[in-house]
């Protein structure tokens, strides 16, 4: 079939760019080796941790920020809460304000965007909340993240889950978000917290697992029987935040006709200026063509790029040139100070104002090839909590041409 | 892009791992290929993603999950020592977990070896023996049809079964067809002159020969609508049955042979066409990654072995296929199985449903449950059950006339969950094309 626009990667940047086209009417395929980013971040839009240093990067023209463009931003973030708005699952926040919520291990993190699940956390707000210990669900310790918040710390017992029979204790986030999605199960949770919550604070902080397809109703059921504001506290991953956002785009893209294949290995061929795709799975391939050719596979974490022990880098689909900032040797690539910045963090690929990768010689490397993402150099994502604004801001621009 | 890993086995080797997992430099004792399968593990990096999406883990907690008993517990997996984790029995192995994995790791094929390896320490289960040899099934029961239906639906004798064997009662079999498909097919004769150069052997499968001909007779009336000369070759079952009871021994025997009855064909320019979409995943991925047999004639029928729409999309795509479709409205929820997904795709069969005019809701459900005799098993009904309920709740919501899907299981699953019709895609199309001469 002919696509208008072929996406490579099903992070939060592929995934959006798809949804975005696929809404205009496009013809959209989307492949990718494997789920991608968002079931290892927390769910929420990070933008840029302090707010005021937003304008340098749109106007450092190196950065991924100034080759989207204020415009880009504003449009994606505003896009993605519509298309998660009509799957019932609203985004809460707006650009230049932060919100300040918890993180596991009881530090603060700046978000630009939320899900409502999350932002009765802002810590801005003065009423005073506690954090719900689950004993048996061994990925949160609310004892850890209480004493660096200074809450309070209320112990709520987890119901016996029908489907269980090994009488093995929760294992998982995503399991219990299964069993939230089910009313039967929270109508349980309610009898036995409610006694318990008596003379609770206003807040409750919970780890994030209320609920995965039904999360919206979870909550609201659970704040209303229970009376006080809950909010979620995003975990390792898998991300059920991170998860709720990949499916509803994927049903978002399903629903808007577009095309969707995880599994192949994808690689990408360049000639006479004009890109395309073989995809490879189970040893056959299969060769795609399309108008535009998006690359959004990430960066070292997600497989979009590859070092060698010998210091090389390369980018793995058209392995197009790799911009290191001179940076040869590996023990050149990281600082002293684990949490960063380190140098690596800036590799990627150079693309133009037109997120066109660059070629050696610096001119576009196919007439038909846009990078988006994680993959693009020039950005701490981690020291500036930029990484999904850069996806989603890159992504909507390369749904634009 | 290959993949350097280092192994210790006794020796340290290097492997480079093409993306079929080819060993082109490796010296080991016994099914090299599989031991690369299982040396993926390496390249996890614990995000459990895999967890995430197994259907199985998602509904009971028998199953720890893919990476618990597939990468985590390889590590203490050694050729010689008892297996480090039992409940690997309770994989479906329905494949989600290598398809959504990033980073490259084959944990579905990883567990399919290791129940392979409890299998041989601890011997097969009469009821997992006789679940595999479907093949044998359908050659007894056939000829007796109809029969040989009736012993299957005694309520008393159901229960003597799930008593003795294990098998649950509750679960239903298909019937005996008393015509095999490949008795139908000596009969037939193609209706017009074959003017194409396209050689199509098609593997029907045991499912098509002893139970539904009809997903056969579509398919080949379609394939020779195109003008496409079709053989239905020597062959026998493909071996899935058995190789996912963990009877890698007997598996490897009816792999062996297809590829021998088979491979002359395709050196005679024959492509292999089935429409299960089992038959097919093994035939082209399976007998290398899970039972490690490789070897020229192997490699040549994994190479030409192709879905039906993964065949039909890309004579469509040259150009060749006949679209001159009846155009019909019809609502039909299309499940892709499991197996259809592990074939990374697409979803042909939904896209030339909607050419055809059919509204068509995708299911998002991975998997039905059942997972070929999975869900045939008294411990396992239930939970085969509770993962396709997502599935069965769909298809109650949309309430279509039927229910299209292209895997035999599935479909004899879906029916009696839902009280559907369930139909494979190839008769859709062979429907849409009835109605108008050629």
């Amino acid at each position: 079939m002919a696509y208008d626009l072929l996406i490579i990667g099903s992070g939060l940047s592929g995934l959006f760019a798809a949804c975005c086209s696929a809404r205009r009417g496009k013809r959209v395929l989307l492949i990718a080796r494997g789920i991608g980013s968002t079931h290892i971040g927390a769910g929420t839009i990070g933008v840029m941790n302090n707010p005021a240093d937003l304008e340098a990067a749109f106007a450092s023209p190196d950065h991924p920020y100034a080759k989207a463009g204020r415009r880009a931003l504003e449009a994606a973030l505003a896009e993605l809460q519509t298309i998660c708005t009509e799957h019932d699952y609203p985004l809460h926040g707006e650009l230049g304000r932060n919100l300040t919520l918890p993180t596991a291990a009881g530090s603060t993190r700046q978000t630009c965007l939320a899900p409502q699940t999350m932002i009765a956390g802002d810590l801005a707000r003065p009423e005073p909340f506690a954090l719900a210990a689950l004993p048996g669900f061994r990925d949160f310790s609310a004892a850890l993240a209480a004493a660096n918040l200074k809450a309070c710390v209320i112990t709520l017992p987890l119901p016996h889950a029908p489907r269980r029979t090994s009488g093995a204790p929760h294992t998982s986030a995503t399991d219990l978000a299964l069993l939230l999605d089910r009313p039967d199960y929270r109508e349980a949770l309610i009898a036995a917290w409610k006694p318990l919550l008596k003379n609770a604070p206003p807040r409750l902080g919970l780890p994030a697992i209320l609920g995965l397809a039904h999360s919206a109703q979870a909550h609201g059921h659970l704040q209303s029987a229970l009376g006080l504001e809950l909010f979620e506290i995003p975990l390792l991953p898998p991300s059920v935040p991170g998860m709720r956002l990949f499916d509803l785009l994927r049903d978002d893209l399903a629903a808007h006709d577009g095309r969707f294949i995880l599994g192949p290995t994808v690689t990408g061929q360049i000639h006479e200026g004009r890109a395309t795709v073989t995809a490879d799975a189970n040893g056959r391939t299969k060769t795609h063509t399309a108008e535009t050719i998006v690359l959004a596979t990430g960066g070292f974490l997600h497989g979009g790029l590859a070092a060698e022990s010998n210091g090389a880098v390369h980018e793995t689909v058209f392995n197009l040139p790799v911009d290191t900032a001179g940076l040869g040797a590996r023990t050149h690539w990281t600082s002293e100070v684990f949490f960063g910045p380190h140098p690596f963090s800036r590799f990627g690929i150079r693309v133009n104002n037109y997120l066109q990768p660059l070629d050696a010689s610096g001119k576009p490397a196919a007439h038909n090839l846009l990078a988006i993402g994680s993959l693009l150099a020039g950005a701490d994502r981690l020291t500036e909590g930029s990484r999904e604004g850069i996806e989603l801001a890159t992504a909507w621009k390369a749904t634009q041409t | 892009m290959p993949l350097v890993v280092v192994v210790d086995t006794n020796v340290w080797v290097s492997a480079f791992l093409t993306p079929r997992g080819h060993p082109a430099q490796l010296k080991l004792p016994l099914q090299p290929v599989t031991l690369l399968t299982t040396l993926t593990s390496d390249l996890c990096i614990k995000c459990n993603i895999c967890t995430s999406a197994c259907p199985v883990a998602a509904v009971t907690d028998l199953f720890p999950g893919p990476k618990a008993v597939g990468p985590q517990a390889q590590r203490f997996r050694h050729p010689d020592l008892p297996s480090a984790d039992h409940s690997v029995d309770y994989c479906s192995g329905c494949g989600v977990c290598s398809l959504v994995c990033p980073h490259g790791v084959q944990i579905a094929e990883m567990n399919a070896i290791a129940r392979s390896r409890l299998v041989e320490r601890y011997g097969l289960p009469l009821r997992n023996r006789l679940l595999g040899r479907s093949e044998l099934l359908g050659k007894l029961g056939s000829p007796f049809a109809p029969l040989s239906n009736i012993p299957l639906k005694l309520p008393p004798l159901r229960k003597l079964i799930e008593a003795f064997l294990g098998i649950d009662a509750r679960a239903r079999f298909p019937a005996f067809s008393r015509q095999t498909f490949r008795r139908w097919f000596q009969r037939h004769k193609a209706g017009a002159p074959l003017i194409g150069f396209r050689k199509v052997v098609f593997f029907h499968g045991c499912a098509t020969n002893y139970y539904e001909p009809r997903v056969g007779q579509a398919a080949i009336a379609v394939l020779e609508r195109n003008q496409i000369k079709v053989s239905i070759a020597e062959q026998n079952c493909c071996g899935l049955p058995m190789q996912s009871n963990g009877d890698f021994a007997s598996a490897r025997a009816y792999a062996r042979s297809n590829i021998r009855k088979l491979a002359p064909w395709v050196r005679e320019g024959y492509v292999i066409v089935g429409t299960s979409t089992s038959c097919t995943l093994a035939l082209k991925h399976e007998y290398h990654s899970i039972l490690g047999l490789t070897g020229e004639e192997a490699d040549l029928l994994a190479d030409n072995t192709y879905d039906i729409f993964e065949f039909l999309e890309m004579l469509d795509e040259a150009g060749q296929l006949d679209t001159r479709f009846v155009r019909r409205s019809e609502t039909v929820v299309y499940h892709a199985p499991c197996q259809q997904r592990s074939h990374a795709i697409g979803r042909p069969a939904a896209d030339f449903m909607r050419r055809v005019g059919f509204t068509v809701v995708e299911s998002q459900t991975d998997c039905c449950g059942v997972a070929g005799t999975y869900g045939l098993k008294k411990e396992k009904y239930d939970i085969a059950a509770a993962v396709g309920r997502p599935l069965f709740e769909q298809i109650a919501e949309v309430n279509p006339n039927r229910v299209v899907c292209d895997s035999e299981t599935c479909r004899w699953w879906i029916e009696s969950h839902t009280g559907k019709k369930s139909v494979h895609p190839i008769e859709v199309l062979a429907e849409a094309y009835k109605g108008r001469k050629q």
